[in-house]
């Protein structure tokens, strides 16, 4: 017989209950989205799924700002991706001190620095130039949003790629940009596919940044939800609650697709071994 | 080997394009209204208003004149003093649960990112009603041990704060776990079980051996926590709205109230750069701490 000690038994107990407590609030609000709702005398309400299509007709923008908001996170979240690679490649083959000590924690800085500081005025320059309340002004300014941050992390995982193998490419003459596409980026694709579910999470979740730049609608779905909440006092919890796990839904399914990439995700990636 | 990577080699020149499409992006979306923000509190610029003209040190003058400022600052770093140790000690320990492998461990470690997966718009919707006295999750925990009435406790002026600090602690330290865990993972097998031969206690293996190595990733994290926390906007507005009276207020809301709300432009962008300043010497901060980790 296997003996199991004290000790993994007492860190999986432990592990279990923070997981419990960690998913408590969201396991009360699924219960309120399909009508159950416990109090003090026990467990009142019976399952139903009315209330996720109550969200639609309580307000009707819910959907809209649904659609708009994945059309605009998807678009963002490729520029983004498709500017930051080739520039993180190139980051990461300056081999120099400069790129470590400034170019990097300085992208890390940007990537950091409030939003309202730069959100104020690119509100009045996009008004100038007639990109405010419209769909190309808001996917660009969220893709120049994650920028920094998408530079920086994919510039770890390319810098971790030994030089040796680019160097054999180039000698059977293939250019920079067919180096990137073919040899590296399948090295990387994992952190890639993790770093663009980020940014996805990131962008789906905005809401200083568009409330700054649009004003009624078309509005991403974090505007709709503030409206929904604030202006309609009728709002009752399970209807709430169906609307916050839809919100959700788009994030979480992604996530689970990219569940292989995002296990080894890592701010600061190990060497690559070939 | 290297000589390829160096300035000399002739591919270097060749591929100067690669960088060019962000640098564009950031440098319209992010660099060039920065920069113009940072110069608009020189002046007395404002939307609607045809000509300005520059008038010093005057707005920074104006706005320290508010009381509302020092709330603003005051609670911001409070909110950053109550969250940041909380989530870097939960994900430690979090951290340490998961070190042995176990199945179902990456399932685990995935599942640690959906609170964060909420928008703090969402999240202040579910938090709103889960202390709400009749549907929420507070009651029906207090029902448990009194009969009293349960009063959310963002309504009252001392617990506004701590409430909307544990809020926050929900919705990031399983993030904080997710990102750490890499860290300590990365710590050599052979090193700890060295420890384990010569006897070392649990303390002695965390704070020789695998905190030590994980340092460089711990403060990028802290930096990525402090800038979050300092700049904390959605949830504070949609759970309290900064009150009950000033209590709650952050700098980046007190500076979308002046310059959305009331139309005080100039106020507004020069609290914004009170506010980015602060970051940047958090910035400074790390960028030197992360530098001496390269030595």
């Amino acid at each position: 017989m296997r003996v199991i000690g004290w000790k993994p038994v007492a860190r999986m107990v432990t592990l279990g209950f923070v997981v419990v407590v960690c998913l408590l609030p969201l396991l009360w609000t699924l219960l309120a989205a399909f009508g159950i709702e416990p109090d003090g005398k026990g467990w009142q309400g019976e399952f139903s799924l009315d209330h996720f299509g109550q969200v639609g007709t309580f307000d009707p923008a819910f959907s809209a700002g649904f659609i708009y908001s994945l059309f605009v996170t998807l678009l963002a979240t490729f520029i983004t991706l498709i500017c930051a690679l080739p520039a993180a490649y190139k980051l990461a083959q300056i081999n120099r001190k400069w790129v470590a000590g400034i170019v990097m924690p300085f992208l890390l800085v940007l990537a950091v620095i409030p939003v309202i500081g730069y959100g104020l005025p690119l509100s009045e320059l996009s008004r100038r130039t007639g990109l405010y309340g419209n769909f190309v002004g808001l996917v660009l300014a969220y893709g120049g949003l994650q920028l920094p941050l998408a530079l920086w992390v994919l510039q770890g995982y390319l810098s971790k790629i030994p030089p040796t193998l680019e160097e054999a490419a180039r000698l059977e003459g293939a250019t920079w940009a067919m180096v990137l596409w073919r040899v590296v980026l399948p090295i990387v694709a994992g952190g890639v596919v993790a770093t663009g579910v980020l940014v996805f999470v990131l962008n789906w979740n905005l809401f200083l940044l568009p409330s700054l730049l649009t004003e009624h609608s078309p509005q991403v779905l974090p505007m709709v939800m503030r409206d929904f909440f604030a202006f309609e006092r009728e709002l009752e919890w399970p209807t709430a609650a169906a609307a916050l796990l839809a919100s959700l839904a788009p994030a979480f399914i992604l996530v689970l697709v990219g569940q292989n990439s995002l296990d080894k995700f890592s701010l600061i990636p190990p060497e690559v071994l070939v | 080997m290297r000589k390829i990577f160096s300035l000399q080699s002739p591919w270097f020149g060749s591929s100067w394009w690669a960088v060019l499409p962000a640098i564009i992006l950031m440098g319209f979306f992010l660099i060039i209204p920065a920069g113009l923000g940072l110069l608009s509190t020189f002046t007395n610029y404002s939307p609607g208003q045809a000509d300005w003209k520059i008038v010093g040190l005057l707005n920074y003058q104006k706005v320290f004149e508010n009381r509302t400022l020092n709330s603003a600052f005051t609670n911001g770093v409070l909110l950053t003093v109550l969250t940041v140790p909380v989530e870097i000690a939960l994900a430690l320990l979090v951290a340490a649960l998961l070190r042995q492998p176990f199945r179902g461990r990456s399932f685990v470690r995935v599942l640690l990112l959906l609170p964060w997966l909420v928008s703090p718009m969402a999240a202040g919707v579910m938090w709103h009603f889960l202390f709400n006295g009749q549907v929420g999750l507070s009651a029906w925990l207090g029902s448990l041990f009194t009969s009293d009435y349960i009063a959310s406790p963002l309504a009252n002026p001392g617990w506004a704060l701590p409430t909307l600090a544990l809020t926050e602690v929900w919705r990031v330290a399983p993030l904080t776990a997710f990102l750490l865990l890499p860290g300590v993972l990365a710590v050599p097998q052979d090193q700890l079980d060295y420890a384990l031969l010569i006897g070392s206690s649990s303390w002695t293996k965390w704070s020789r051996i695998i905190l030590p190595q994980m340092r460089g990733l711990t403060l990028t994290i802290i930096f990525l926590l402090v800038g979050e926390s300092l700049s904390e906007f959605d949830s504070v507005l949609i759970l309290t709205g900064g009150g009950p009276g000033t209590r709650t207020i952050t700098p980046a809301l007190y500076s979308y109230n002046l310059a959305v709300t009331s139309h005080n432009w100039s106020s507004g962008v020069t609290i914004a750069w009170l506010l980015e300043g602060v970051v940047l010497i958090a910035g400074i901060f790390y960028i030197t701490l992360i530098r001496s980790e390269g030595r």
